[in-house]
């Protein structure tokens, strides 16, 4: 299980329900089963806004969008089915939407000016580092930069960035072992020692 | 951990996503007691429907039984007729010459 479905930072402990179960009841009204839901969901999701957003706000507005849509739309979803690629395709939705909306002409673009976890180290290096990492995720494939920025970088397991990303886990794995291999590539020929 | 994890464009703070997480559900509040209410009348609505169908059960059975009819109006036959009367109750068949002798003892119109 990765951050996306954490269940860290409850006031009131964690529940074992399930998903569907907490869906169940979010659907009658109980607000508890909904927070247990954002709570599960909201890194991974506000993980997959910044794919599609101009920054943190603009992702933060769309991950508010597709939980309260998720909430309207609840009595739609089928109990038999898993929550999770469900609540990502709308979440995806609404994120293409705002893309669009701004007139993007890619729906996944690298965002620069949303980095927000300084590394430790000299400032000005990290920075460098850091513009040089954005500068070739968004070089490649939206998909391919995507899966690597939510794998290794964000720690999501394969099977949730599927979810996410709305493509098959294998995929997600190819798409991101490639990114590493360039990356490392070319921070190796910079003078850069690759993470691991 | 990946030293990728490094470069998270995920804020760290606690703070930050409980934060969020009171927007979001700032937001979903209203939403939240429209379900709840209309689960609510839900519920009532099911239960009146459940009363109203054990009453109308209750109602059918207090019903007085309406007893056994006569056996000349089950056959169809006029009740006050004493030949439909004798040969309904009767275990044998009537003679012929009973039957004759009331059919010719009829009024002619």
């Amino acid at each position: 299980m990765g951050p996306g479905s954490s269940r860290t930072a409850s006031t009131e402990g964690p529940s074992l329900a399930s998903d569907e179960a907490l869906v169940r009841l979010a659907r009658k009204g109980e607000a508890r089963a909904f927070d247990e839901l954002v709570e599960r969901y909201l890194r991974g999701a506000l993980a997959v806004a910044l794919e599609y957003a101009r920054d943190r706000d603009d992702a933060e507005d769309i991950v508010q969008d597709a939980f309260i849509r998720t909430l309207r739309e609840l009595h739609r979803f089928d109990d038999r089915l898993s929550f999770r690629p469900w609540f990502y395709t709308i979440l995806r939705n609404l994120g293409r939407n705002a893309a669009e909306r701004r007139g993007r002409q890619t729906e996944l673009e690298a965002v620069g000016d949303v980095v927000s976890n300084p590394g430790s180290g000299d400032a000005a290096a990290d920075a460098e580092l850091r513009g040089l990492i954005e500068q070739e995720l968004a070089g490649m494939s939206a998909q391919q930069a995507a899966s690597f920025r939510l794998c290794e970088i964000e720690g999501f397991s394969a099977l949730e960035v599927g979810d996410m990303l709305g493509v098959a886990p294998a995929t997600v794995r190819t798409h991101a072992h490639r990114a590493r291999l360039k990356l490392r590539e070319v921070l190796s020929s910079r003078g850069y020692r690759s993470p691991e | 951990m990946s030293e990728w994890r490094e470069f998270s464009r995920l804020p760290g703070s606690p703070e930050y996503w409980l934060d969020l997480r009171q927007r979001i559900g700032g937001e979903a509040g209203p939403v939240l007691a429209g379900r709840k209410a209309r689960e609510r009348w839900l519920d009532r609505a099911l239960a009146g429907g459940v009363l109203a169908a054990a009453a109308s059960v209750a109602l059918l059975l207090a019903q007085p039984s309406p007893g056994t009819p006569d056996v000349t109006i089950q056959a169809g036959l006029i009740p006050a007729d004493p030949l439909a009367r004798e040969l309904l109750q009767s275990g044998a068949a009537p003679p012929v010459g009973v039957l004759l002798a009331s059919y010719s003892a009829e009024p002619v119109p």
